[in-house]
């Protein structure tokens, strides 16, 4: 099941790349979308048949792959990676559609497309440590050709910035992992890079893996990999540039899901793999003992208020995206019920929130082609609609209550108020910093007297709102009752090394 | 009268009016009569409160307490804690859930003339149904996650409403500045939920796991931090009623629509921050109820006195909400949750009564603009010109003003707008405290007497200094509001050509001036309010510590503040109305008494009298005294500079930093970022050209140069020499066939 | 007379041949030569036309023929070079052209 639904991306990018010819662009197109749909009804499938009430992974598959490493095609979900899967999944559609434009090239974009998902899929899947690398690294290539051939102008400045970025973190993460692998046996006892037999090996009592010292420094390199990728400040500014250079579907699934890539590893690996060293940068003790919360506390402000200083539309928001991750850092932190179950929440509803807002970002683009906030002005009585779901996507963003951006929030800070108090409170700054942004933007771009250079914008069209919708959707549903989402992972968070 | 379903249809037919205009325009339509299904599902919901009221007038001894009734069900299970969202049904819930839909349902049928025209004439009824849902759920919730929620909603709706018409820049900047605002203070109710959830471990307030009930068992050692998280939860109130100093918002929020005004900003969003304090009372403590009392009298006095120098009508009661919700905020600081309630009850109906009256004089106003305009285009400026009669101080101008709402353009309107004029007139009454006839009166007396009351019985000096601070607002608030009357109906018409254009509302914006103006007569009284509202206890208040009391009255003072509580304990056996009059029959209570109701003739005959003498018979120049005290006029012209100081410092000082931050991230992060890459690219560049130059080079120039050599010498062979080839063929054929023989 | 009788002289033609071609220094020379070698070929197809194919397959001898022609053609040829070199080089001596040399 699991594999049908890595592969099939794949297999479609084949299709794609020899099936069509280069003048069959509609076809290519139609072609992808449905092939992006067959992962999405699994995942929506899995979505269903998902045991909420069992803990551990589900549908799990087996099998060696390298057999002198004793590397195993190993994956597997539980509720912390079913509702990534789900929202790569869905985001995968919604993505070609927003695509439809592009005309360069489209055969190569697509399959490049396609191989990024099976990439982003296989991610939350892997259990084997090497596979997860793999996996990892497998999305950094489409992803690199994607911002640097359909990108901006400074499109390849921005590709080779985020490539060499995020390889500087994986070439850590890959030393981290070799050094997890060879002190997870012997000679004699077989060595592992499968996740779940590490963290039991890491919680066992004498065992080399379980060593605090240890734990600490394979702590950090993980964490600078999977920093970068977040992003943490100070290894952010990747970030707006790629999101400002990158084509609007790339940018949904950069926010959407790559960035979610970098936070699942932190509760995947760095979490629940390496509690000691999570403990000795969260414990609130000594001198790094509240270092993640203060990172968090850095995100939360610093990108608030960077983005307050922002004009560029796309890179606002891109900066508002290293705010909210903050509030995921520092609902990690805490490493209590509510504020994990915080933090996970708003890595999905970051997820479909950003997805939304660079959408919206791509479709006032299309027409006005520039992004400048101060270039607009009363697009509101132009476009209602555009408006209208601007404004919700705004409020989710900015922590609304009914919307499905503040529950994650909320919980985090929750979880986090009860171990960093002084921390927590100066974060909550980032929640009027967040209002203000978001609102001067929306007065900048939609209210006041209406620039007369935008007498003849076109109100959005059908398929932009068909992109839109599902997301908007999700955010009121997951406002309203988030019980759907959390009882998902319910389990899972319970598995994770929680203090309370 | 079942509960449960009574409330979700309260909740769900506003919701559904919204819904049904949210999915109609993601297909670009809208349903012209949007008006009609909004108003019809407020009157649905109005229909439900009443049935639901009934259910207290049943039973009064039963809801009379807070928290009476709960239903409630997990929304967020997290394992070992849990969120519940769930109904709370008591007396006060009925209360508000009474004011909100009749004051909402008035509203809708007064917009339907109000707005009539409006291009975007359905939105506007879909956002009200928004608001009214979200003032609703706010209202009905039995946990402070789901008061939050409401909070915020009623928030956005009001953003939403406030920048109605978001062409001009005023509402669009009004919008904004009100959202911010209440923000801040959100963040510090937020703040406080943190606090007091990460101590007790949930949300809810009542129950025996709730946090009332657990807050009761703290001690002493606990009281400083109960009394920051009750600061703190207060803070969304500050925000939210507007009380200084997060109350400027306010004012600019009337750049909405007038209905909007009427019901968000006077009747019921803004009194929500009463609402929320008056829930958390049980947990309030000493020091946070003489916190929440001060903060009540500065914003009562000082918004009066703003008030003063207003000349938008608008503007003018926009001040005195944010006074008359301080004084609601007194009531509950000073240890009344009756009379804060009470005061919170009657004044949504004149305070609405009030805007939707101001609502009909601008509407008269605008459609006589209008008619002037197309009638003499050129003329336009000759009539804001002319208008300046009354005019304080001509330095001050009317910059900013609308003409249709600025008074100084009004005057003499009593022929013309009858029916504005008297109703208006008795809400005019109402909110100065005319003596019991009106139930202003009622209301405003409760809350002195029981200020005056904790003064004497604590002989709190604090508590002599609120009332007196009261007072005094209550003159003047007594002074503006018959200056706003005199101003606008009363006199020579100012503005002859608006004037001659104005006319009486239709029908469907007087009914509703008709019925609010009988609810602002003592139709809602003191006495049934005590009957149906009883006050919790408050276990962590007790006398200030500085008040100078003795031992014995101590322990009389301690009971005397329970009373109420208690006698809502014993509420099976007795008739609860005994309950309240016992409680006021102690002679600390009946002295206060003795004192106000005096008091309240004095204050009303002192701030309509002097009105009178200013704006009526005008035996004193409004302007000459403005000149003598110029320096006091300009500080109230400038509203104390609170606005300046936001904008100009903390507002500037955000965005500079943020401007700072965005640089500093640009050049110097992302600086030491490209620099690294620079560093390392030239670095990379040398070690890799030397790498070069001696291994990749070298190894290709030395198989060069092996080849040359070969080359070189192989060379030789090629002699030129055709015989020499030929030699060597036939040495080679020779040498063949040898091979050839000796092998085979 | 035997096939054998006219190999052996053939083969001693086409060593004087190729002695000659080796061993001159004179152009002429080597010409002759080489018209040796071609001699001994042209007698070995008549030689094995007659001794060894059907007696009615006469192509052999018809190809010693041709090499006759050939060979009287390729004469005048080399000595018309021969003549053009001499007039460039005043020699006709091969070891003395060799300005082809590398």
């Amino acid at each position: 099941m699991l594999s049908l639904m890595i592969f099939i991306p794949l297999l479609g990018m084949l299709v794609v790349l020899f099936a069509i010819r280069r003048e069959q662009e509609e076809l290519a197109k139609r072609v992808t979308f449905i092939i992006t749909l067959i992962p999405l009804l699994i995942a929506v499938f899995l979505f269903v048949d998902y045991d909420r009430s069992a803990p551990g992974h589900q549908y799990e598959e087996d099998m060696m792959w390298i057999e002198a490493f004793n590397i195993r095609y190993h994956v597997g979900i539980d509720g912390l990676s079913v509702t990534l899967v789900l929202l790569t999944a869905l985001l995968g559609p919604i993505c070609v559609l927003a695509s439809w434009k592009i005309d360069k090239g489209i055969k190569a974009y697509l399959a490049l497309f396609l191989l990024l998902e099976t990439g982003m899929i296989g991610f939350f899947c892997a259990l084997d440590m090497f596979l997860f690398y793999v996996f990892f690294e497998l999305t950094l290539l489409p992803m690199y050709f994607l911002i640097g051939i359909w990108g901006g102008p400074r499109r390849e400045y921005a590709a080779i910035k985020f490539f060499l970025y995020t390889l500087f973190g994986s070439v850590l993460m890959l030393i981290a992992m070799i050094a997890v692998y060879l002190k997870s046996g012997t000679d004699d006892v077989a060595r592992t890079f499968d996740i779940p037999t590490l963290i039991e090996l890491a919680k066992t009592p004498g065992h080399a893996l379980a060593d605090p010292t240890f734990q600490i420094w394979a702590f950090l390199g993980f964490f600078i990999g999977f920093a970068v990728k977040v992003p943490i400040f100070p290894f952010h500014t990747w970030l707006p540039d790629a999101h400002v250079e990158a084509p609007t579907a790339i940018s949904v699934i950069l926010a959407g899901i790559l960035l979610k890539m970098g936070t699942y590893g932190l509760v995947r690996v760095n979490f629940a793999m390496l509690p000691e060293g999570m403990d000795f940068f969260c414990n609130g003790e000594g001198r790094w003992g509240n270092s993640l919360a203060i990172l968090g506390f850095i995100n939360i402000v610093y990108g608030s208020l960077c983005a307050l200083a922002q004009t560029d539309f796309k890179k606002l928001v891109a900066y508002s995206s290293i705010g909210h991750m903050g509030f995921v850092l520092i609902g990690l932190a805490a490493r209590n019920e509510s504020g994990l179950t915080g933090a996970i929440l708003q890595m999905f509803n970051h997820g479909v929130i950003s997805a939304m807002l660079f959408l919206l970002v791509g479709v006032v683009y299309d027409r006005a082609h520039h992004r400048e906030i101060n270039g607009f002005g009363g697009l509101g009585s132009k476009m209602p609609i555009y408006t209208g779901i601007t404004t919700l996507a705004f409020m989710a963003s900015l922590g609304l209550p009914g919307l499905s951006g503040f529950v994650g929030e909320a919980l985090s800070l929750l979880g986090a108020y009860s171990k960093f108090k002084v921390l927590t409170i100066l974060s909550t700054a980032g929640i009027v910093v967040g209002a203000a942004y978001f609102l001067w933007t929306l007065q900048r771009v939609f209210l006041g007297e209406l620039n007369p250079k935008y007498e003849a914008i076109t109100e959005i069209n059908g398929r932009e709102i068909a992109t839109l919708v599902p997301l908007g959707i999700l955010t009121i549903v997951l406002g309203i009752w988030p019980s759907i989402a959390i009882d998902m992972f319910r389990e899972a968070v319970s598995l994770l090394p929680l203090v309370q | 009268m079942p509960v449960v379903p009574l409330i979700s249809i309260i909740l769900v037919a506003p919701l559904a009016a919204f819904a049904f205009f949210g999915l109609l325009s993601l297909t670009g339509r809208n349903y012209a009569r949007q008006d009609l299904v909004s108003t019809a599902a407020m009157l649905v919901a109005f229909v439900c409160a009443v049935l639901l009221f009934t259910n207290v007038v049943a039973d009064p001894d039963k809801y009379s307490h807070d928290g009476a009734e709960i239903h409630s069900l997990t929304w967020l299970p997290l394992g070992s804690v849990n969120f519940s969202m769930g109904f709370l049904f008591d007396s006060v819930t009925s209360v508000m859930l009474l004011v909100v839909t009749i004051v909402s349902s008035l509203v809708h049928i007064f917009s339907i003339g109000y707005m009539h025209g409006d291009p975007r004439y359905p939105r506007f009824f879909a956002f009200l149904s928004l608001f009214s849902f979200s003032m609703l759920f706010l209202v009905v919730s039995d946990n402070l996650l789901g008061i939050y929620i409401g909070w915020e909603l009623v928030g956005v709706c009001s953003y939403l409403l406030i920048g109605f018409w978001f062409e001009q820049d005023a509402p669009a900047n009004a919008c904004k500045k009100a959202f911010m605002t209440t923000r801040v203070g959100d963040v510090g109710m937020f703040i406080g939920m943190m606090m007091l959830f990460t101590k007790f471990r949930t949300l809810s307030l009542y129950g025996t796991d709730g946090i009332f009930a657990l807050a009761s068992n703290l001690t002493t050692a606990d009281m400083t931090w109960l009394s920051i998280a009750g600061v703190l939860i207060f803070c969304g109130a500050v925000g939210k009623s507007a009380q200084i100093p997060l109350h400027t918002w306010l004012p600019d929020a009337m750049e909405g629509p007038t209905p909007v005004s009427a019901l968000i900003h006077a009747a019921t969003m803004v009194a929500a921050g009463v609402y929320l304090t008056a829930r958390m009372f049980p947990i309030l403590t000493a020091d946070s109820s003489l916190f929440i009392a001060y903060v009540g009298a500065i914003t009562a006095l000082v918004a009066a006195t703003i008030a003063i120098v207003r000349f938008d009508i608008k503007r003018v009661l926009a001040y005195s909400t944010i006074s008359q919700l301080g004084y609601m905020m007194l009531a509950i600081g000073a240890g009344s949750y009756v009379a804060g309630l009470f005061h919170l009850t009657t004044h949504a109906f004149f305070k609405a009564l009030l805007f939707l009256g101001s609502g009909s004089v601008i509407h008269a106003f605008h459609a006589a603009h209008h008619a002037h305009d197309h009638d003499h285009e050129h003329d336009h400026a000759h009539g804001d010109d002319h208008a300046h009669g009354d005019n304080h101080a001509a330095s001050f101008d009317s910059f900013g003003i609308d003409p249709a709402q600025d008074m100084r353009h009004m005057g003499g309107l009593r022929h013309k707008m009858p029916i504005t004029f008297v109703t208006m007139l008795i809400a005019t009454l109402s909110i100065a405290g005319v003596p019991y006839i009106f139930s202003g009166f009622w209301s405003k007396d409760a809350v002195l007497v029981e200020v005056l009351y904790r003064a004497i019985s604590w002989n709190s000096v604090h508590h002599y200094i609120l009332f007196s601070m009261a007072a005094l607002a209550a003159v003047i608030t007594a002074f503006y509001m018959f200056r706003l009357i005199f101003m606008t109906f009363t006199g020579e018409p100012r503005n002859q050509e608006m004037h001659d254009g104005a006319h009486e509302s239709p029908w469907k914006m007087a009914i509703p001036l008709i019925i609010l103006a009988v609810l602002s007569f003592p139709i809602v009284n003191k006495w049934s309010f005590e009957k149906y509202v009883k006050q919790p206890a408050q276990p962590h208040v007790h006398a200030p510590k500085h008040a100078t009391y003795d031992a014995s009255q101590d322990v009389l003072h301690a009971q005397l503040g329970l009373s109420d509580a208690h006698a809502a304990e014993d509420a099976h056996s007795e008739d609860a109305h005994h309950d309240a009059a016992a409680g006021h029959h102690n002679p600390d209570h009946d002295k206060a008494h003795n004192i106000v109701v005096p008091l309240s003739f004095v204050i009303v005959i002192v701030g309509i009298g002097l009105s009178a003498l200013f704006y009526y018979w005008r035996k004193i120049s409004a302007d000459a005294v403005a000149a003598r005290l110029r320096p006091i006029y300009t500080l109230l012209w400038n509203k104390y500079y609170f606005d300046e100081l936001y904008d100009g410092v903390l507002v500037a000082l955000t965005v500079a930093g943020s401007k700072v931050l965005g640089l500093f991230d640009l050049r110097f992060i992302d600086g030491i970022v490209n620099g690294v890459g620079v560093v390392v690219q030239a670095g990379c560049a040398r070690v890799s050209g030397w790498f070069d130059n001696t291994f990749v080079d070298g190894l290709v120039n030395l198989v060069a140069r092996i080849t040359w050599s070969i080359g070189g010498r192989v060379r030789r062979v090629q002699t030129g020499m055709i015989q020499n080839y030929l030699l060597a063929v036939v040495g080679g054929v020779v040498l063949l066939i040898l091979i050839f023989r000796a092998l085979f | 007379m035997s096939l054998q009788s006219y190999l052996v002289i053939s083969i001693i033609l086409f060593s004087l041949g190729i002695f000659c071609v080796l061993t001159r220094r004179n152009a002429i020379s080597i010409l002759m030569g080489i018209e040796l070698i071609l001699n001994s070929c042209n007698l070995n197809f008549a030689a094995f036309s007659r001794y060894v194919t059907p007696p009615d397959d006469i192509s052999g001898q018809i190809i010693a023929l041709f090499g006759i022609v050939l060979a009287a053609a390729e004469a005048a040829v080399f000595l018309a070079i021969i003549l053009a070199i001499y007039r460039e080089f005043s020699t006709i001596s091969p070891d003395e052209t060799d300005t082809l040399k590398g």
